[in-house]
């Protein structure tokens, strides 16, 4: 019977940690100004868009993987943060866009 | 006739690279006026296509969904949720007041509704000034706030709403967002963002939610008080193969008709806040 405890204790304490807070922002050193689109995806999934605008805060509840989080805005800047792991929370995810050169 | 080739060639090869380029889309939008502007919201077509539109299409496969989409409704085990049946996609807060008013607001979720993402970032509530119907924060200005949540459907009502065919979903919306009081800026956001996101299916059923009931799975408070015009449509998608599904509650047609009504209450704080709401396909059966 006791590991059988264990073994819910232990199911139950993954379970509950599964979910984590990301918090972030967008920023630009670039004098880009105009509000962002920010796309957050697993793969080629797409999970959410926001408008967060330059230097404007974000939060997420997100289970455990690893995230890419995709800016852009009118102005042509953009930013890009890849296979970004998420298995803990975290308090200040900076995602930079700059001026693509056209 | 050799001008007459190259001239041909050059079009095809500006036609070619324009596809291909991100940044032409912004140029084409802006000399493509949306249909909804022409026609003062009538009818209202869901071809309107946002400025940022293909900006990241090729990135992903479900670009033109609110979020990971099973067959008629959001894939629930790719967000962090408590399983309440449903998932409300950008619900925005628009607040309004004297400028200067400074304000907090909190969301009170009930045990199976949980805030999935925010806009600003939600820190035990979110507390501004308000500014030339603008929000002002510590972190700077925000048109609105936004924010998705994982939702009870079990308190939300499903006797009232309307079944609409595909081309006349967005007129209807609007029309619904129209005699409820929003204004032209909230509803053009919801246009931009919607036209867009909707999934695709035969017909609709639309099940709009008001503060009554959303005042049970999420309830707004706010200092000052505020006056609040909640409109949040539950949208359950319906298409032919899905008929099997129909004997599960939430695919039943509304069986009365729900008619809009603008919140006559006045205050001098206002929040204004629309969204759509979709069922979570992994656990809406499991209800």
């Amino acid at each position: 019977m006791k590991p059988f405890i264990f073994l819910l204790f232990i199911m139950a304490s993954s379970y509950g940690s599964s979910t984590f807070e990301v918090k972030g922002k967008v920023s630009s050193k670039d004098n880009c100004n105009k509000p962002t689109q920010l796309f957050v995806s697993l793969g080629k999934n797409l999970l959410y868009q926001l408008e967060v605008p330059v230097n404007g805060t974000f939060s997420l509840q997100l289970i455990k993987g690893d995230y890419t989080f995709r800016a852009s805005n009118k102005e042509a800047c953009e930013g890009l943060r890849s296979n970004f792991k998420v298995n803990k929370n975290i308090k200040n995810l900076i995602v930079e866009i700059k001026r693509e050169k056209v | 006739m050799k001008p007459l080739f190259s001239t041909i060639i050059l079009i095809l090869s500006i036609k070619a690279y324009a596809q291909d380029c991100i940044h032409c889309m912004y140029y084409r939008n802006y000399i493509t006026p949306s249909p909804y502007q022409i026609t003062n919201f009538s009818p209202v077509a869901n071809y309107y296509l946002p400025w940022w539109y293909n900006y990241s299409m090729p990135h992903y496969s479900n670009y033109n969904y609110p979020g990971s989409w099973q067959n008629y409704g959001l894939n629930g085990n790719h967000y962090a949720h408590n399983h309440g049946g449903g998932m409300a996609g950008k619900p925005n807060l628009y607040i309004y007041g004297k400028n200067g008013t400074k304000f907090s607001i909190q969301l009170e979720f009930n045990e199976k509704s949980n805030l999935l993402a925010a806009v600003p970032a939600y820190e035990n509530g979110w507390t501004g000034t308000v500014m030339n119907n603008s929000i002002l924060s510590n972190s700077g200005s925000y048109e609105y706030i936004y924010y998705d949540y994982g939702v009870d459907i079990t308190g939300l009502q499903w006797k009232k709403g309307y079944c609409v065919e595909e081309k006349k979903l967005m007129d209807s919306l609007n029309k619904d967002l129209i005699s409820s009081g929003f204004n032209r800026k909230e509803i053009d956001d919801f246009n931009e963002y919607w036209s867009f996101k909707m999934p695709s299916a035969d017909n609709y059923c639309v099940f709009p939610q008001t503060d009554n009931e959303l005042k049970r799975v999420a309830k707004i408070i706010s200092t000052p008080k505020a006056t609040l015009n909640r409109l949040i449509f539950f949208i359950v998608p319906q298409n032919k193969e899905q008929d099997k599904m129909k004997h599960i509650k939430y695919f039943k047609k509304p069986e009365k008709k729900w008619s809009s009504q603008a919140n006559q209450e006045k205050s001098d704080f206002v929040i204004n806040e629309w969204g759509i709401a979709f069922l979570d396909e992994s656990h809406a059966f499991n209800q």
